[in-house]
């Protein structure tokens, strides 16, 4: 049992950072598929920082800063081009997966894998023997909550989400909140995946980070688009996960006959569900997962003649 | 001037460059990329590098080689130049389908994401029946395609049924049921009920390391030629249904019924079409599609469902119909691009150029991001058109 919470906590930091970012960008309205590049990015950057550098800390930061980067062209194509968000998102990610293995050759000249960070490169262990990245995350959530829901900043976010006219009519500027909401996204999404070499795994495979990004965006969903119900989300997909872990080296028979793929598939069936309504109230949530009202949507200034109106 | 600016301002004209502006970009791109991430003990000049790789590409893929000195282009001899050709031809065939299957849920205002699950779900039916099924080979691989699309169809149908069911959006649906299928299939199936040492005995002949037994010969897929030019029927096979996805789009009441769902269910409705209906059929057109790509690439080439497949294929797809602007015969082209990228890479991996095989997700990627955006594209040909002349009152269209 001790166990099974260290593996929860261990492997909780990357997929909780790419939730919260994922809750971010899509309360102002723009939806983030790009999760997993960013992630991913992050990763690889962060990796790279910590390996040349031999501190954790500029890691971290190289993969906010590499995660932001790619939020900065979701932003870009989003804001201005009124480009569509689902698609450049998925452009992000293929760009990531390519770029990155591209760079780990080019760079590092490695294929498959880097090298292992040394341990001082990695952040160091603290309370419970947990490193660093888990308590930073577990505060992240109310950090977050308390932005969004507690200052003037996080209402219009969420307004914007929701009715970005009624902000506009505000005089307040729905692509500067937009903008800002987006690169954040990418920060925490690039810190998530800079916690991956850094906190967890020690360096970078070609298939890093290999679908978490979607489970974060999963647990968006599950946790209804809200910064604490995304960290009940992906603390309850994080279980299964490390459920699989521990069963698998358990003693019991049964359990070691359960399929791996069982494991790893439940987040998006539960998710699925939820979107479905049929979870009901045996969820986390109650009701239906309902996105943001404008989430996805463009918006046009003013009376929304622009010299392409009618397309 | 007046005409050039009729053109330039001509919403064909703007749709029609932008695929191609696109590409150029991302090549462009993508030169930068690895011109500037040459390294330092590369023996050649910095900016060789780009150049040779792209050369390289085109020796995998085409058979062709450009000399640098003369600026001539020389086929290859004839057995690099058949393998090259026939892998083009093989990448081509899938990258087809699987951009058929989006454009097809595109038509009908579906954004189908889920090519990728759908085309696993496809490969590991099309494994199982081609081992377990035993028929003659004149229809064996007919067999096997037609239960593969149906599987892959009825798995697209899910997220058609959650959209007019319960409304859930089929981008979140199918992003979803992606990693169920990949994780059940690869993690559940391939390991355990349809494993080669579960269903074979692990001391019979012929097995294999992991994943599902190899199929029966009578299963695979006609080839043309003599190795080692690996071009099988599939490229026929999914050429012609790009035209029986046109025909069925743009010349039956059904394909009509469909693309009125896709431009405007509200107005479908009120014309009487049973937009919830065309709907799902329209996800598991889709689906089986996809599935038909997963089909072909077990019984063309790989004979068994080996571990984890995650070939990008359906994402691909995503690309390909963008390009192809959601056209199912444009869809042609732009998998015969994005195939002998595919198919050239592989080339790359040899030094000096050394570059990871994974350079064709980058070049893929940089062109849909230049494809969304064309809104720049179109800004700045309005700006070259005002600046030929003043404006005139039947530019205000």
């Amino acid at each position: 049992m001790p166990d099974l919470l260290a593996s929860i906590l261990d492997f909780l930091p990357p997929i909780l950072f790419a939730a919260l970012g994922g809750v971010l960008a899509e309360r102002a309205g723009v939806v983030n598929l790009g999760l997993e590049g960013m992630m991913r990015a992050g990763a690889f950057f962060g990796f790279l920082a910590a390996f040349r550098t031999g501190s954790p800390w500029e890691g971290a930061l190289a993969g906010m800063a590499a995660g932001m980067a790619f939020a900065l062209v979701l932003a870009f194509l989003a804001i201005h081009c009124r480009a569509d968000q689902v698609v450049t998102g998925i452009a992000l990610n293929l760009i990531a997966l390519g770029l990155m293995s591209y760079l780990m050759k080019a760079l590092l000249d490695r294929e498959g894998s880097t090298d292992s960070l040394p341990d001082g490169a990695m952040f160091g262990r603290a309370w419970l023997g947990r490193r660093l990245p888990v308590w930073i995350a577990l505060a992240a959530p109310f950090v977050l909550h308390f932005l969004l829901y507690r200052t003037v900043w996080g209402l219009r976010t969420r307004a914007v989400g929701e009715h970005p006219r009624a902000v506009e009519s505000a005089g307040v500027s729905v692509a500067r909140l937009r903008y800002i909401a987006v690169l954040g996204s990418g920060a925490l999404a690039g810190l998530g995946g800079a916690c991956l070499p850094l906190g967890l795994e020690g360096r970078f495979t070609e298939h890093t980070p290999a679908g978490q990004g979607f489970i974060a965006l999963a647990a968006v969903i599950f946790g209804k688009w809200r910064p604490l119900g995304a960290f009940a989300a992906a603390a309850f997909f994080v279980t299964a996960q490390a459920l699989q872990l521990t069963l698998q080296g358990s003693s019991v028979a049964w359990a070691q006959g359960i399929p791996k793929g069982f494991f790893h598939a439940f987040p998006y069936v539960v998710t699925l569900l939820a979107l479905a309504g049929f979870a009901g109230k045996a969820s986390l949530l109650v009701g239906r997962a309902t996105p943001p009202a404008a989430d996805g949507v463009p918006y046009v200034r003013g009376d929304g003649r622009s010299p392409l109106a009618g397309r | 001037m007046g005409r050039i600016r009729r053109v330039l301002l001509a919403e064909g004209f703007q749709s029609a460059t932008i695929p191609f502006v696109a590409v150029a970009l991302a090549v462009v791109t993508c030169y930068f990329v690895i011109g500037l991430t040459t390294p330092a003990n590369y023996p050649l000049p910095r900016w060789e590098r780009p150049k040779e790789a792209y050369r390289k590409l085109a020796e995998g893929s085409l058979g062709v080689k450009f000399d640098p000195v003369t600026k001539e282009v020389l086929p290859l001899d004839p057995i690099s130049k058949n393998r090259a050709l026939g892998e083009t031809a093989l990448k081509t065939a899938l990258l087809i389908l699987t951009g058929l299957s989006v454009a097809v849920a595109l038509r009908a205002g579906l954004f189908n994401i889920g090519a990728e699950g759908q085309f696993v779900v496809g490969a590991i039916t099309a494994a199982y029946f081609g081992w377990s099924l035993d028929l003659p080979s004149a229809v064996h691989p007919v067999v096997v395609m037609l239960l593969a699309m149906a599987a892959a169809g009825a798995y697209g149908a899910i997220a058609g049924l959650l959209k007019v069911w319960r409304g859930v959006h089929e981008v979140i649906s199918t992003i979803m049921l992606n990693w169920i299928a990949f994780h059940l299939v690869s993690e559940w199936l391939v390991t355990g009920p349809l494993n080669v040492k579960r269903l074979m005995g692990a001391g019979s002949p012929s097995v294999i390391e992991a994943g599902t037994p190899t199929i029966r010969d009578s299963a695979a897929l006609w080839t043309l030629f003599d190795p080692p030019n690996r071009m099988n029927a599939g490229i026929l096979i999914a050429g012609g249904l790009a035209v029986a996805a046109y025909v069925f789009l743009y010349w039956t009441r059904l394909g009509y019924e469909v693309r009125a769902v896709g431009s405007g269910p509200e107005a479908a409705r009120a014309a009487g079409i049973p937009v919830r209906r065309r709907t799902v059929l329209a996800m598991t057109l889709s689906g089986a599609l996809a599935g038909l790509a997963g089909a072909l690439y077990i019984l063309g080439t790989e004979r068994h469902y080996a571990g984890a497949v995650q070939g990008g294929y359906g994402f691909d797809g995503i690309a390909i119909s963008l390009l192809a602007a959601n056209h199912p015969l444009g869809v042609l082209p732009a998998a015969l691009f994005f195939g002998a990228v595919r198919a050239g890479v592989t080339r790359l991996q040899l030094a000096p150029v050394s570059i990871h095989k994974s350079f064709a997700d980058l070049l893929q990627g940089c062109t849909i991001l230049f494809v969304t955006a064309q809104y720049l594209f179109r800004m700045a040909i309005q700006r070259a058109a005002r600046a030929i002349g003043p404006e005139e009152e039947h530019d205000r269209a």
